[in-house]
């Protein structure tokens, strides 16, 4: 009974004791953390414009590929809109009679492909185009009206299927009492190409830029690694393991990083502020709705992410290059 | 403790820094390694620090052969050693607590046991009203015990000293080595670089006599006499 007890004794002690080694390790693990990410912060207010500089560099780095982006991403939003209310225009015979117009309405009602209908006489369009071009007396300087009547047909088919598009006009074309049916949509198709293009280039510039900030961190890194090569030399005198000298350089990148994805944010919002009114006045002229394209909180939280992780990964790979250089000699 | 065993070393620019070097230092003992400038001492001792890898031979240093010992774990190998170097290699915008604590902190002690453990060490060396002075307010000679501080803070079994007291007048030198001694009399092996022959000629230790990387002599120096007991 009593070997008993000192066997459940010895196991809780024994489990008590691995607890408290655990939890002293994880604190410590943690503190060696604080104190690294401390160090690097006082590192880098040492060091105040070369610093900033970094900061502004980062920043102008990844500022490029996000702005871009934006603008791709909401040249796209437009275009959509464009496409979603793409509308083909069915210009009638002259000679078509009223009971064939209503026929023909009534066929395109009964359409599923069709959202709505809109009839425009030859004289509303007459009307319409006196006053577009700013000739209000044209219709009474003219002795026949040129123009046909036009039907404007909405379809219900959204932006991304052109075929089914073009495939509805030309079903269109062929009803009777058509005279011709117009879909103006090979620029549309050709500024989403652009688009394309454009988003391609976005993600390789973003690349080249990503490589770019890894190349900022990795200089600036190996800069305050000389600074501090008599430092490192004395921690690897008395005994510090290669972690704990790689950490401070990678808070420091990480922070060079996280700071320079900041400035990337506001960057980018600025410049957005001072062209958003030109291009909504754009997209007004064109009849389509445009939303305020600022860069939002998961943006910034994007941005600080990705600027982190380069800054991180830099610090590590020129730190690591210096520790492996120095073995080598 | 210390074991090399046909040891030798030579440099990428083919210079032969030391070469067939065989000699033992038993736990506990205290030694001196000289030899005039370019002899191989530092060498000798960067070999047992592990900042050099011999080009063939054997060294083993506390039962551990070093060349099993992978480039991860030369930190932890480090941490059972104590070193004194002749630039004192502190710190400079840090206190004198916090130069000497440096080995506890890398060994991951408990910070009541390291505010300890530094106040014994620098008691140890006479510096214990200067815990929380800046290194620069630091005479050359407190410098240097700040770092023997330091390399004993740990209780390391073995003691390596390259040239500890170059930069020192004859009296404080003295003081320094006498410290050594201290060190050694509570069961360090101390291994001291210095060619400084007057300081350690009335010292009754083994001397360790290194001439263009051979080592010539590894006897024990009787008196002031140049006559060695090998």
């Amino acid at each position: 009974m009593t070997e008993e007890k000192h066997i459940i004794s010895a196991q809780k002690w024994t489990s008590h004791s691995f607890l408290e080694a655990t939890m002293f390790k994880v604190r410590q693990y943690l503190l060696n953390h604080y104190e690294a990410l401390r160090q690097s912060a006082h590192e880098l207010r040492q060091t105040q414009l070369g610093t900033l500089l970094t900061f502004l560099m980062i920043g102008v780095s990844i500022a490029l590929p996000a702005g871009l982006w934006t603008a791709v991403h909401n040249m796209k939003g437009l275009t959509g809109g464009l496409s979603h209310n793409a509308q083909i225009s069915l210009f009638l015979r002259m000679d078509v009679s009223t009971n064939e117009v209503e026929n023909l309405m009534d066929v395109l009602k009964s359409n599923r492909a069709i959202a709505s209908i809109q009839y425009i006489s030859p004289e509303e369009g007459l009307k319409e185009f006196s006053t577009r071009i700013g000739m209000q007396g044209l219709s009474d300087s003219l002795s026949d009206n040129p123009l046909p009547a036009v039907i404007t047909v909405e379809p219900k088919l959204v932006g991304e299927n052109d075929s089914e598009l073009e495939n509805l006009t030309v079903f269109l074309r062929n009803l009777p009492g058509v005279d011709n049916a117009t879909l103006d949509f090979k620029w549309l198709k050709r500024l989403h190409s652009i688009l394309i293009i454009g988003q391609r280039t976005v993600y390789a510039l973003a690349l080249l830029l990503g490589l770019g900030v890894l190349l900022v961190v990795i200089n600036a890194i190996r800069y305050l690694i000389q600074r501090y090569h008599k430092q490192i030399q004395i921690y690897q005198l008395v005994g510090a393991t290669d972690p704990y000298i790689r950490r401070p350089f990678i808070y420091m990148g990480l922070q060079y990083g996280f700071w320079g994805g900041l400035l990337a944010w506001m960057m980018d919002n600025l410049i957005l502020l001072v062209l958003t009114p030109s291009v909504r006045n754009l997209a007004d002229s064109y009849g389509v709705a445009f939303h305020t394209p600022y860069l939002g909180i998961l943006a910034l939280l994007t941005l600080l992410c990705i600027g982190s992780v380069l800054g991180a990964l830099g610090g590590y790979w020129a730190v690591n290059s210096y520790l492996r250089q120095q073995q080598r000699a | 403790m210390i074991s090399f065993n046909y040891v030798t070393k030579t440099y990428g620019n083919g210079f032969p820094a030391l070469r067939q070097v065989n000699f033992e230092l038993g736990d506990g003992e205290m030694a001196f390694l000289t030899g005039h400038s370019g002899a191989g001492k530092s060498t000798l001792l960067k070999i047992i620090l592990l900042m050099e890898r011999c080009t063939s031979g054997q060294v083993i240093v506390n039962h551990m052969p070093l060349d099993k010992i992978k480039g991860r774990d030369v930190a932890y190998f480090r941490r059972t050693i104590g070193v004194i170097l002749q630039d004192p290699y502190l710190l400079p915008n840090s206190t004198v607590h916090q130069n000497v604590a440096l080995p506890l902190v890398f060994s991951g002690c408990r910070h009541q046991d390291i505010a300890s453990r530094v106040r014994a060490a620098l008691d140890k060396v006479g510096l214990l009203s200067k815990e929380k002075m800046p290194i620069e307010t630091l005479s050359q000679g407190e410098q240097e015990r700040v770092s023997i501080a330091r390399a004993i803070v740990h209780k390391p079994k073995l003691l390596l000293a390259d040239e500890p007291t170059g930069n020192l007048d004859p009296a404080l030198s003295t003081e320094i080595m006498h410290l050594f001694e201290q060190f050694n009399q509570m069961g360090v092996t101390v291994l001291i670089a210095t060619h400084d022959l007057g300081l350690i000629g009335h010292l009754r230790h083994r001397i360790l006599t290194l001439h263009q990387g051979r080592m010539v002599s590894t006897g024990v120096r009787m008196m002031a006499d140049e006559e060695l007991v090998v």
